[in-house]
């Protein structure tokens, strides 16, 4: 009996030794040194048909120097830009394998940059790659660049060696400060598939830096309806966007008061949005926002605490009026207003909920803003 | 020689042991003769020239004193055997047992009339006196050979607390545990071990604590040991572990008498081994290898806070390299982009593949703890010192490793020193979880740990499971394991171990 139990645990151990070979998936090893580490990924409208400019970007102190004859090649101290034309597949990938000789490793991918001309034409046959991909994450953010994504990501990085880096950095900050909105390609995605919803993704240009170096500079919001940007969004259309789906916790608010500028810098900013919904397949929003702050600046004047108040929530008012006419001018909903309205009235959005991008203008707002700045 | 004494005295305890062996015809030889003369031939025929042969009269007899020169003290032999043997007044025609109750002012006398006894004795320090025209002698204890004091503990050194450990002689160590328990319930059960070392072994435990299942399995497998010799606790260790091929000892040791004897009060059995400083004790569990014995000399929360580090250092120990070959081999979408940047850079220009490197580091490592500990300890903590900094910073230098590696691997050997009881064990698991990393990664290094695990909770100690008071959870036990309580919270003793649990109060 013994023995027949010593045998059974010995065929029990033998077969999970055996199994242990079917890990064969896992049997991938590969060096840091064979990976070349992909830090950004854009993607440009290419002068050949049907294909596009990808360029990836590469941090070069690790990856050794670049081959010759290298087409499209730009080189910082720092990173290395690979730009090569294809149509994002994987013998495109292939491509960049064979002229860097590394492994092209996605799983650091920190920004995806699309040029304005290829978001205005359509990007969803080549962010399909991407989604596909096991190794890319689907945090990575995703950013515009009037004009050309290439000659973003060469630009001289803010307070990092990498440009991807700082853009990347800034994009996740900024909505914190009320500069603009974050998008990862989750959200892109997300918005893709819902049957109401419009993407809001930064856009992002070069300017003339304090030395004449072209530098990267946040400037609006694009609109994507699907895979296709419809519209823009100015800077200050971006503010009204981040009040209205609470996305603002501290930011600063500048506006004038008996001809004076104040600015009071807003902390513990709190958004709610309450949907009633009528019978005409209109709906009315009511929103409520609450929000501490300061007053750090009253150039001249002597105005009332209470004119300030009255004035800063007029301000907050007009901007997000600002944004929800450009929403409804493209008949674009950037604020996910129908999602919420589907989710808390399901029924009442099975009957008007099909034709809720020509509802969107007839939608109405009202406002309830109490600021509360903490000292004159 | 004392190998052919050996040989010769086993030779006759064999013969003894043979059913039908005596010969009714010839003398039995095993007996002593009554004429001194052949006593003392058979004797000198199996020592050599450190055999003290001292020829005397007692009253008109002849008489032989004989011992070991080196083993006896000679001067105890000469006060307290010799000098009450030759008084004048002593009247002829006297017996050995006359002169063992009447004269002798030693403290241990035997009388015997076998020759393997008295051999084993004149072995084991004894004197013996032999009379013409007996057929016996006298066996008087006299052990008197070099032995070293009580000193420092060198393997459990603690800041507070005895400074004493226990010695090589078996005597010295039951004496220094009688003082920390003076019950009398503390009992010494006696026994040897080898066919030719005759090692004496002690087995103490507390009467009324110690449950008399485990002091009865204790003998038992003592008793079975069936060896040449015993020369240290280690070969009992062996003989007696519950699990002799797996990696962790189910069998705890110490070289402390106050941790010995605070185990004993827990109802643990002590094996002491005459011959060696570290004692035995039994049940052993997994987790009392993370209590130090200043743990309970310190204030609890610190004492806690130390058992949770070391805890933690164990897991370092074992898992460290192997998560590093994983994490840079195969995931390394698992460290942060600037680390992957810094990791990168560091092994740009190393020739060898990680796991190699890190199987290289390893046992670069392995070698120098080894050569610092063999060595004299003065140049021992040159080497250690010249293979940390020197060898590593070299190396690194020369590219031949990268520095996150050298990192990695000197600050697991830093951890190892914190469990040093598990050393043995943590050392071959972090070299199979490393072989595990480079070749599954993170799903080999699960699958370690997993049947690491299971291995553990499947082993036990006389009885009582290895893990607990994790598995089986003992939910009373946990207040004396990863966490220690208050002292005056730790009401009972460990379950299992004893009948008698309560420790604390109703013996006013």
């Amino acid at each position: 009996m013994q023995n027949a139990e010593r045998k059974c645990r010995g065929f029990v151990a033998l077969l999970l030794v055996g199994l242990l070979f079917l890990f064969a998936a896992c049997n991938g090893s590969r060096e840091l040194y064979d990976l070349g580490i992909v830090l950004g990924i854009g993607l440009d409208r290419s002068a050949e048909e049907g294909a596009v400019d990808m360029t990836l970007q590469l941090a070069s102190g690790l990856q050794g120097e670049p081959g010759g004859g290298m087409g499209g090649l730009q080189s910082g101290e720092a990173f290395i830009n690979y730009t090569l034309p294809g149509d994002v597949s994987l013998s495109h990938f292939r491509q960049f394998k064979l002229r860097m000789q590394k492994e092209v490793y996605l799983a650091h991918n920190e920004l995806f940059v699309i040029g304005e001309p290829l978001a205005r034409a359509g990007i969803g046959p080549y962010i399909d790659f991407f989604l596909r991909d096991p190794e890319l994450r689907v945090s990575t953010n995703i950013l515009v660049a009037k004009g050309s994504a290439a000659e973003l990501l060469a630009a001289e990085a803010m307070l990092s060696e990498y440009p991807t880096l700082s853009l990347s950095q800034r994009e996740d900050s900024y909505p914190l400060s009320g500069a603009t909105s974050r998008c990862s390609l989750f959200d892109f995605v997300s918005a893709m598939a819902s049957e109401c919803r419009c993407a809001t993704v930064p856009m992002a240009e070069l300017q003339a830096g304090a030395d004449g170096e072209p530098i990267s500079v946040f400037n609006g919001l694009a609109i994507f309806r699907g895979d296709t940007m419809i519209g823009t969004l100015t800077q200050e259309e971006v503010s009204g966007l981040l009040f209205l789906t609470d996305a603002v916790r501290n930011g600063a608010l500048r506006f004038s008061v008996d001809g004076s500028v104040v600015e009071v810098e807003l902390q513990r900013s709190k958004t709610k949005l309450c949907y009633t919904v009528q019978e005409d397949g209109t709906a009315d929003i009511l929103v409520t926002i609450r929000s501490g702050g300061r007053i750090v600046s009253r150039a001249g004047g002597a105005a009332e605490r209470n004119s300030i108040i009255r004035a800063g929530e007029t301000r907050m008012q007009e901007e997000m009026l600002m944004t929800l006419r450009r929403a409804q001018e493209l008949h674009a909903d950037i604020f996910g207003f129908g999602d919420a309205i589907a989710k808390c009235e399901p029924d009442w959005w099975e009957v008007h909920g099909g034709n809720w991008e020509a509802n969107l203008p007839r939608l109405r707002f009202a406002f309830d803003i109490v600021l509360e700045p903490g000292e004159l | 020689m004392l190998h052919d004494i050996f040989r010769k005295i086993g030779y006759l305890i064999r013969r003894s042991q043979q059913p039908g062996n005596a010969h009714e015809e010839a003398p039995d030889e095993r007996k002593l003769f009554e004429r001194l003369e052949l006593n003392k031939e058979r004797i000198q025929s199996y020592y050599g020239n450190d055999l003290v042969l001292r020829a005397c009269n007692v009253g008109s007899r002849a008489a032989l004193l004989c011992y070991i020169d080196g083993l006896a003290d000679e001067k105890f032999i000469g006060d307290f055997v010799l000098v009450p043997l030759l008084r004048p007044w002593l009247q002829q025609g006297m017996r050995l047992s006359h002169i063992k109750e009447h004269f002798l002012t030693a403290g241990d006398v035997k009388e015997t009339d076998a020759l393997p006894l008295l051999l084993g004795s004149l072995s084991a320090g004894d004197c013996a006196l032999l009379l013409d025209g007996e057929a016996g002698a006298l066996l008087i204890s006299s052990k008197g050979y070099a032995r070293r004091g009580v000193e420092d503990s060198t393997t459990e050194m603690t800041a507070r607390g005895p400074r004493e450990s226990f010695t090589e002689n078996m005597r010295t160590n039951t004496a220094l545990l009688r003082r920390r328990v003076k019950s009398p319930d503390l009992l010494f059960d006696l026994c040897s071990a080898g066919r030719y070392s005759k090692t004496d072994i002690t087995i103490a435990y507390i009467r009324g604590i110690a449950q008399e299942e485990t002091v009865a399995e204790v003998k038992r497998r003592l008793a079975k040991i069936d060896v040449d010799a015993v020369l240290e606790s280690g070969y009992v260790e062996q003989y007696v572990e519950d699990a002799p091929y797996s990696l962790f000892a189910t069998v705890g040791n110490s070289e402390r008498p106050d941790a010995v004897a605070a185990r004993l009060l827990e109802g643990r059995i002590a094996i002491l081994v005459d011959g060696t400083p570290f004692v035995l004790t039994v049940p052993c569990f997994f987790m009392e290898t993370f209590q130090g014995v200043e743990d309970y000399y310190a204030r609890p929360f610190f004492a806690t806070f130390l058992r949770v580090l070391r805890f933690a250092a164990a897991i370092v120990t074992v898992l460290l390299p192997a998560l590093y070959l994983s994490f840079t081999i195969f995931h390394q979408e698992i460290i942060p982009t600037k680390l992957l940047f810094s990791m990168v850079g560091a092994s740009a220009n190393i020739p060898f593949p990680e796991l190699l490197e890190m199987l290289l580091m390893s046992f670069t490592f392995e070698v120098l703890r080894e050569a610092g500990k063999r060595l004299p300890r003065a140049v021992g903590q040159s080497i250690s010192i010249v293979g940390a900094i020197i060898v590593g910073e070299a190396a690194v230098s020369a590219g031949l490793v990268s520095a996150p590696m050298v990192i990695v691997v000197s600050f697991t050997a830093v951890c190892s020193f914190m469990v040093p009881a598990h050393n043995d064990a943590f050392t071959l698991l972090r070299f199979i979880f490393i072989a595990a990393a480079g070749w599954m990664g993170g799903v080999g290094v699960l699958l370690c740990a997993l049947c690491l695990l299971a291995h553990l909770a499947s082993l036990e100690s006389f009885g009582q499971p290895y893990m607990a008071p994790f598995f089986p959870l003992r939910r009373g036990d946990l207040k004396d394991s990863l966490v220690r309580a208050p002292l005056h919270d730790m009401v009972a003793r460990p379950t299992g171990m004893t009948g008698n649990r309560r420790r604390v109060g109703g013996n006013k």
